[in-house]
């Protein structure tokens, strides 16, 4: 019998992330963190990649120190405003592509049945919905590889309805451009096109076979190149290293996202990743600050995964560096409801609010 | 009792009730057919080409 407290195992499972290196010590995580704020605060330098490498690999007691650097250089860089935006997927199922976390894909056999472009009157309906709770953009998201002519001329004529009904950003993701289709689009009044990377380019090949990473690239620099703002994801939980997840925040800050969705692996049935451990909600947390600490001034918004991965932690990474977030339901599943997004806006505090990315 | 689980379709003899808090109902609970479904930012709804559409689901 011992009178020391000791720790009993509860919970779920560690997910396996891989470390290739060991945790900092806990006074090397101290002075990592400090050396960071005083890039990012006083000297207003952005990170080297080596010095966000040591600060992804501080221990698990030092996350919440880093959160905090994470939250005051958000604040420092962005201000305390918080973007809300809704998102509608107008063409669900059925896609070409297999990405293997997506229940959309037709290579797989899901729950998710697919269904036709929506007509009008329903997403403009869903953009009213999302312009009641407060929220600056809305996004047409289509399952689609790119857009063929009828979706280009379809997202034409839906872009500037909704604007002038709604006064909302519309933001359009329908995935791969070619020159000319991103020229349209932005021409046609597209606020923001979303595009993600979803992963490194080393573990690319593991979610999707059936088109290339330079193919996402292309279009992320086509987005650009004609003056849409990029808003350019990540999907952390599917299987890639500590390294990966680090070489994809190098990747993001060459391609300039103006924000960046971070999503965590919500595994669906039928698809190859299924099967995947969640991450834990505390390797979340770290991760937001690490990749707001990498992108200072960046849009960083909490996206799909949120109530799987970090369910009562949720405030917790509205003080860990995001500053945007989704509101009600995603894609093909549901969302917490808005009054408690809104409710937990409200206690923290934080305005709500359209940002642009800082120059 | 629905003769189908709304989660996964099986009848409910093999699954009592599969589906996860936040994902809306994808299989008819009559027919065990797939749904269409449409989720938007605050709803859902959903339809089986031989039972029409569901009643709204409050969650
Ligand atoms: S391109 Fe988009 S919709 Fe298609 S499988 Fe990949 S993630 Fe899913
Ligand atoms: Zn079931
Ligand atoms: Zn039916």
């Amino acid at each position: 019998m011992t009178d020391t407290i000791q720790p009993v195992s509860i919970g779920r499972k560690q997910a396996a992330t891989a470390w290739s290196r060991p945790h900092l010590s806990a006074e090397e995580a101290r002075t990592a963190i400090r050396a960071a704020g005083v890039a990012l605060l006083d000297e207003r330098r952005p990170l080297t990649s080596d010095e966000l490498a040591d600060l992804a690999h501080v221990p698990d007691a030092s996350v919440p120190s880093l959160a905090a650097l994470a939250h005051e250089v958000r604040l420092a860089w962005c201000g305390d405003t918080v973007e809300v935006e809704g998102i509608l997927s107008a063409k669900t199922g059925g896609c070409p592509e297999d990405c293997h976390f997506c229940s959309q894909s037709s290579a797989f056999d899901t729950p998710v049945k697919a269904t036709p472009f929506l007509d009008t009157d329903e997403v403009v309906a869903a953009a009213e919905e999302t312009a009641a709770l407060g929220a600056s953009e809305f996004c047409i998201v289509l399952a689609v590889r790119g857009p063929d002519e009828r979706i280009m001329r379809r997202i034409l004529d839906l872009v500037p309805i909704i604007g002038d009904r709604t006064g909302l950003n519309v933001a359009v993701s329908a995935g791969i451009l070619d020159p000319d289709q991103a020229r349209r689009l932005a021409e046609g009044g597209v606020h923001r096109y979303n595009h993600n990377l979803e992963t490194a380019r080393s573990y690319f090949p593991e979610v999707v076979t059936t088109h290339e990473y330079d193919e996402r690239v292309d279009t992320c620099r086509l987005v650009v190149d004609n003056g849409m703002e990029l808003c350019c994801g990540v999907l952390l939980g599917m299987g890639e290293t500590v390294d990966q997840r680090l070489e994809l925040l190098d990747e993001l800050r060459e391609v300039g996202p103006a924000e960046v969705p971070m999503n965590f692996l919500k595994p669906m049935v039928g698809t190859p990743f299924a099967g995947r451990p969640a991450v834990e909600a505390l390797e979340a947390i770290r991760w937001i600050a690490v990749f707001r600490l990498g992108l200072p001034s960046v849009i960083l918004r909490y996206a799909g995964g949120r109530e799987f991965t970090l369910g009562d932690l949720q405030a917790m990474g509205m003080t860990s560096g995001i500053n945007a977030l989704i509101i009600g339901n995603y894609l093909t599943y549901l969302g917490r409801s808005p009054a408690d997004d809104l409710k937990m806006l409200d206690d923290l505090r934080m305005p709500i609010g359209a940002l642009s990315p800082v120059i | 009792m629905p003769a189908h689980c709304d989660g996964c379709g099986r009848p409910s003899a093999e699954c009592g009730g599969c589906r996860w808090e936040y994902d809306p109902p994808r299989f008819c609970p009559e027919c065990g057919l797939r749904l269409a479904v449409v989720v938007t930012p605050v709803g859902h709804r959903e339809r089986c080409k031989v039972h029409g559409p569901l009643p709204v689901d409050p969650r």
